[in-house]
């Protein structure tokens, strides 16, 4: 149920006034009373981290739809502009009040509820700026108005309350009618398109207000480095599983979209997006708990089969509420059993929360703790002990396969050895027999080996294959016996060739009866003289079959 | 804060605007990197915004830094990357000068727009003009900054555009009239010319001796630094109660080129460009500026065949002056 209420009559007035132009201390409603020590703790325990403050902003313009955020840490400011909806002057009004946030009541403009439960982000930066300002305009509107939060002056009444007799003390109301405004603009078309709609959130002056923040801000690659890990920036194009991943979260997670950072700070201008992660071999779209109607989280988990990832910084699986991280990345680590821990950094990952009852905590290190946030860290490992059950299966696989690539490379130098040898003409008969044995038993051990090894070896394999089969067509074929059978029985005879190719080759009886087939072949159509040869070959072959 | 006037909101439009685009178009055949001051209302970029690419905004009042990166966001002027510092111009520059981790030095610069409030001369108590020594320092940042370029992608040729605004009024204890007479003068084969230079009134025609000499300087200096420079006529208007003059040139740097950069113009030349007036109500003593120029028709049979910006960028062969 929607907690806004339709503007009042000051307000209106109000909006009048800021639509002429004019600058005028602006109204503001509270819930209750509180007292304006609350600035003090809550934005001294919530926002210790400067690199928090940034969050907020972000996540602000992430929560409005935006698709593309300007980062500019410069000048001694710290500016976040987006490309998202904009705030209408109640909103931007509204962004004052404490505890109570539209992101909750309104769940048509804002689908994921696990957000602005707390509604203090707009002062997070009352630490270590002058002031804060809200610049915004909604498409369609040619003013734009900017809302001014002077935290300086804040700072000052914060104090000069301290002094004050008790029944003259401010409360939280009285200090932010005095020390914000509005300020409203017509906008110049030429300039600005009417269409175009963007909030611009700047922290004004923190190098001069908090030397510390501004050190930590202005290292460009460690902020990089938080923002990157922090939201959940678009992939990288080159990611192949990038549009496979945005249409399943896309698809469950309310609210959910993709969207870039460009950061421009004095080192210059970076496009910050999600990297591509080259070596993972694939990928698993989950719901949390496993096929559950109304799940807790939805997710991917992206799996590299024969060892960690190279990527150091994307080993792991990863919480998100509302598109921020949650904590470390070790989301269902104790899935992955103690004796098989190191399975853990071959997978990569997301778990995005969408049940509103469950909340991270301020620092955004972890979940509190509730049933549900419970529920959720056990299926999340439940899901890690699958996949790493799986990858122990790849992992015998892989050593199958390991040992099978070694032995096709081990064949193809033989056969390359051996082929030169074919193209001479035997010089007597244990010759040639000798060569018969070895390519058929290269090319029964090519056979069998070709099973299990992957596509571009097989491939590989099977054109020495075929190239065996073709020099044993010479050799022994059809061609061959033609020129000494000049008089073929039954038209319909099979060839040796015919015989290796309807034969698996895979066993020892059955290459016996491959060759007792050979026999008979040769005993029907050729002179008595091949069944030496014949008989030698079956000797041979069962001094070499296995 | 610097509020634009009228006569430098037209300037920016008929004048600056088109050179900027013909630079951009056929000099350096894409967006230009600023550096400059562009004020809080970021006025001159507004106009030239279609042709600027990164931007090194300098300002000089920290309480109008915010306005400045604000205004920029709003333009869209942050996409192809927006770098602000607070501080007075000359300082910062002779700062960076000798930085060698200086943001200043990781750009060549396309586009100077050095929009200065006062005068060129004006010297301490020691006596150093230290606006002349920041020009200099700028123009060896940007032959460091181009000779340090390496690697297979480094230009053999980079060019720029360099736009200064002066106020005529200098507390310069009568040097620039002193420079004018003497060295300049000394420097004009033609007889005629010399008596007109010399003949100077020294009052009432102040932006005629800021003009001479501000464009012999500005040649020469960066000339010996290996620059080729092609300076365009200055223009000269009111604003308020002050007299500004407008300069503009366009210079180059050729790796093969070893020492002084070539003379385009001889001293003669640069002192026979007229000097164009723009005012709001009545313009034109030396030239009429009616309409914007059009320099992209102007440079269009050009294009391709300039190996040398002075055939790019003459202005006396549009016959408007």
């Amino acid at each position: 149920m929607s907690k806004i209420l339709p503007l009042n009559q000051a307000e209106k007035r109000l909006l009048e006034q800021v639509e002429r132009g004019d600058k005028s201390p602006v109204f503001v409603e509270l819930p209750r009373a509180v007292g304006v020590d609350i600035l003090d703790t809550v934005s001294g325990d919530l926002y210790k981290d400067a690199f928090h403050v940034v969050r907020e902003l972000i996540q602000n313009s992430y929560d409005e739809n935006a698709e593309n955020v300007e980062l500019l840490v410069s000048g001694g400011t710290v500016l976040v502009k987006d490309d998202g909806r904009g705030m209408d002057f109640r909103a931007l009004v509204g962004t004052r009040r404490l505890s109570e946030s539209e992101k909750v009541y309104n769940p048509e403009r804002y689908p994921n509820p696990v957000r602005g439960f707390r509604k203090l982000g707009i002062y997070s930066g009352y630490q270590i700026a002058r002031r804060l300002e809200l610049r915004t305009k909604q498409a369609g509107n040619e003013f734009e108005m900017t809302l001014y939060l002077n935290f300086e002056k804040m700072h000052t009444e914060v104090v000069a309350n301290r002094q004050r007799q008790e029944e003259q003390r401010w409360d939280f109301t009285k200090l932010i009618e005095n020390c914000t405004y509005v300020e409203g603009r017509k906008v110049n078309p030429e300039e600005v398109p009417l269409q175009g709609s963007y909030t611009i959130a700047q922290l004004v002056d923190v190098e001069a207000t908090a030397s510390a923040a501004w050190a930590k801000l202005s290292d460009s690659k460690v902020l990089a480095n938080y923002v990157v890990q922090t939201f959940s920036l678009d992939f990288d194009k080159a990611f192949l599983h990038r549009a496979t991943i945005h249409a399943h979260l896309t698809k469950y997670v309310p609210g959910f979209h993709p969207f870039t950072i460009k950061l421009c700070t004095a080192e210059g201008e970076h496009v910050l997006k999600r990297p591509a992660i080259a070596d993972v071999d694939d990928i698993k779209l989950v719901r949390v708990p496993k096929n559950a109607k109304n799940p807790l989280a939805v997710g991917w988990i992206g799996r590299r089969k024969d060892r960690a990832l190279d990527d150091e910084s994307a080993r792991g699986i990863v919480f998100k509420v509302g598109g921020i991280t949650i904590g470390d990345r070790s989301a269902g680590r104790e899935g992955a059993s103690a004796d098989h821990y190191y399975f853990y950094d071959r997978l990569t990952g997301e778990f995005h929360v969408i049940d509103s009852e469950i909340k991270p905590d301020p620092e955004r290190a972890s979940f509190n703790p509730s049933a549900k946030a419970e529920q959720l860290s056990n299926a999340c490992d439940e899901i890690v002990n699958d996949i790493v059950a799986y990858a122990r299966e790849d992992r015998k696989a892989i050593s199958a396969q390991t040992s099978s690539q070694k032995k096709v490379t081990k064949l193809i130098k033989r056969w390359e050895a051996l082929k030169p040898c074919l193209d001479e003409p035997p010089k007597t008969k244990d010759a040639l027999i000798e060569r018969a044995v070895d390519v058929a038993v290269c090319l029964r051990e090519m056979k069998t080996a070709q099973l299990s090894v992957p596509e571009k070896m097989s491939v590989e394999a099977g054109k020495n294959i075929q190239e065996m089969e073709t020099m044993l067509v010479r050799a022994f074929g059809a061609g061959a016996l033609a020129r000494t059978a000049t008089k073929a029985p039954d038209k319909r005879r099979v060839s040796l060739l015919d015989c290796l190719r309807r034969e698996e080759l895979t066993s020892s009886d059955t290459l016996l009866s491959f060759l007792k087939t050979v026999n008979r072949v040769l005993e029907e159509e050729l002179n008595a003289s091949y069944k030496d040869i014949v008989q030698a070959v079956s000797e041979r072959w069962k001094a070499h079959a296995p | 804060m610097f509020t634009p006037s009228d006569a430098k909101q037209r300037l920016r439009k008929i004048w600056d605007a088109p050179i900027i685009s013909a630079v951009s178009e056929f000099i350096v055949k894409g967006r230009l990197n600023y550096f400059g001051l562009p004020g809080p209302m970021v006025e001159d970029i507004r106009d030239w915004k279609q042709y600027v690419g990164p931007i090194f905004a300098l300002e000089r009042n920290r309480q109008d830094v915010a306005s400045l990166c604000s205004n920029a966001a709003a333009l869209g002027l942050l996409q192809f990357g927006f770098h602000c510092e607070c501080g007075e111009l000359d300082d910062f520059v002779i700062r960076c000068a000798s930085d060698g981790q200086s943001t200043l030095k990781k750009n060549w610069f396309h586009l100077l727009n050095l929009d200065y409030c006062g005068g060129w001369i004006y010297k301490d108590a020691a006596g150093n003009a230290k606006r002349v020594a920041a020009f200099d320092a700028l123009v060896q940042v940007q032959r460091d900054t181009f000779f340090a370029q390496i690697g297979a992608s480094r230009p053999q040729k980079s060019y720029g555009l360099l736009l200064m605004t002066l106020n005529v009024r200098s507390d310069d204890k009568g040097e620039i009239n002193r420079y004018v007479r003497r060295q300049i003068a000394d420097e004009i084969p033609d007889v005629n010319l010399r008596k007109a230079v010399m003949g100077l009134p020294e009052k009432g025609h102040e932006h005629w001796l800021l003009r001479y000499y501000v464009m012999h300087n500005v040649v020469e200096k960066m000339s010996s630094k290996g620059f080729r420079v092609y300076a365009f006529p200055p223009l000269w208007y009111r604003s308020g109660k002050s007299g500004l003059v407008h300069f503009t040139f366009v210079f180059g740097l050729d790796r093969s080129v070893v020492g002084a950069g070539q003379a385009v113009q001889t001293t003669g030349t640069l002192l026979r460009l007229p000097m164009v007036t723009l005012d709001q109500r009545n313009t034109g003593t030396c030239a009429r500026l009616d309409e914007p120029l059009s320099l992209t028709k102007l440079l269009a049979p050009y294009h391709g065949l300039l190996p040398h910006i002075e055939e790019v960028v003459s202005l006396q062969r549009r016959g408007a002056v």
